[in-house]
């Protein structure tokens, strides 16, 4: 038996381990413990396609180690990551490439909320603010509470535009809350709040911080 | 093959013969030559001891990147990711146990237990990345609970997800 067939192939093993993306293979040891050796392969396959074509794959494993957490079958599971690679895709598409992944996993969750790809695309000219992650999680928030999108839309779009903080943007949501628990319809205390924290930050006010 | 140059014809006796040589050099030669092959042989090692260096190979490759990988943490590699405290609050008054699960933990049930704080209140602070952080909260290991103070709340996997957005720490 010859030996140099054994070091080549040892050493090729040892090229592909130093190259090969150190997080994929943390991830495939996450997926491979957690989840059925069958359903894990095919999450890993569709997370190495996904990352190819450049979309996040943590969500997408954290995705599948949801499903595992909550008992859903392996097929369900797979369905669920091949869904989110659709929607985070149909979201970059309408935001564009250079979006980071809080704002691309928001914009899917606002895609699911109701929103369509086109009225997302309205919001593409401000996606390099700095609020623009705080922005969408606002958006997610009013399609949640109801409001209808076209105006939801609207009411981002002009805070992005009047420069609010991601820290304002939580704050329309705690103040729109207590509106609803005082009665007022969620649409029109939106409206409301919103025109304040525009017009209060061009006088020059400050956001707050909140938590969740 | 080339035809032999006719100059060296009258040689060609003298050429093919074997050369002598003293007994003790032949052996002398011959020990040599004994010592260059076994020397060589311990230079190619047997199959089995190179499966076993080939294994040894990639075995330390991959359990280097792997410690690395715990290692090189985005703030040891000089990312600047400065956390932020979120409390999880749940009111479950009847509950035995609570946590929290999500994103931040790999959706590991066990990761985040909740404390029960007073009437049935229970709650857990956690340093977390800001961003987007989608979680549960899971009673008595087997009842999944919405946040309802979270931003948003639905279905996923025949079960409720809440979203929250940790604001980023503003700048000085």
């Amino acid at each position: 038996m010859s030996v140099r067939p054994i070091i080549g192939t040892a050493f090729a093993c040892a090229f592909a381990l130093a190259f090969a993306p150190r997080h994929a293979l943390a991830q495939d040891a996450r997926l491979y413990k957690r989840l059925d050796p069958q359903t894990a392969a095919a999450v890993a396959a569709l997370v190495d396609s996904a990352s190819t074509i450049g979309l996040p794959s943590e969500p997408l494993v954290q995705k599948a180690l949801e499903g595992q957490s909550k008992g859903a079958s392996g097929d369900a599971i797979v369905r669920a990551v091949r869904a989110l690679i659709r929607d985070l895709s149909t979201a970059r598409d309408a935001l564009g490439n250079d979006v980071g992944v809080d704002a691309l996993l928001l914009a899917a969750a606002a895609l699911d909320a109701g929103a369509t790809p086109t009225q997302l695309e309205r919001l593409r000219p401000h996606r390099s603010r700095e609020s623009f992650a705080g922005g969408l999680a606002g958006l997610v928030y009013l399609l949640s509470r109801g409001v209808p999108a076209e105006q939801s839309l609207d009411l981002i779009a002009a805070m992005l535009n009047a420069r609010l903080s991601a820290a304002e943007f939580a704050s329309l949501q705690r103040l729109v809350e207590r509106d609803m628990m005082a009665g007022t319809p969620p649409a029109e205390a939106v409206a409301v709040r919103a025109r304040a924290l525009i017009r209060h930050n061009r006088s020059g006010g400050l956001g707050e911080r909140v938590r969740p | 093959m080339s035809e032999l140059d006719p100059r060296l014809e009258p040689w060609l006796a003298t050429l093919r013969k074997e050369p002598s040589a003293r007994p003790e050099a032949r052996a002398r030669l011959a020990a040599a030559l004994r010592e260059e092959d076994a020397r060589a042989a311990r230079r190619i090692p047997s199959p089995p001891a190179a499966l076993a260096a080939a294994i040894a190979v990639v075995a330390l490759t991959g359990a280097f990147w792997l410690a690395f990988e715990r290692w090189n943490t985005p703030e040891r590699a000089g990312a600047v990711v400065e956390l932020a405290s979120a409390q999880f609050v749940l009111h479950a008054r009847d509950a035995r146990s609570v946590s929290v699960v999500g994103d931040f933990n790999d959706w590991d049930p066990r990761a985040t237990p909740l404390t029960r704080t007073g009437d049935g209140v229970w709650s857990a602070v956690v340093r977390l990345r800001p961003g987007t952080v989608r979680y549960a909260y899971l009673v008595d290991g087997t009842e999944w609970r919405a946040d309802p103070h979270a931003v948003t709340s639905h279905e996923e996997f025949g079960r409720p997800t809440s979203i929250a957005y940790i604001v980023p720490p503003e700048g000085p």
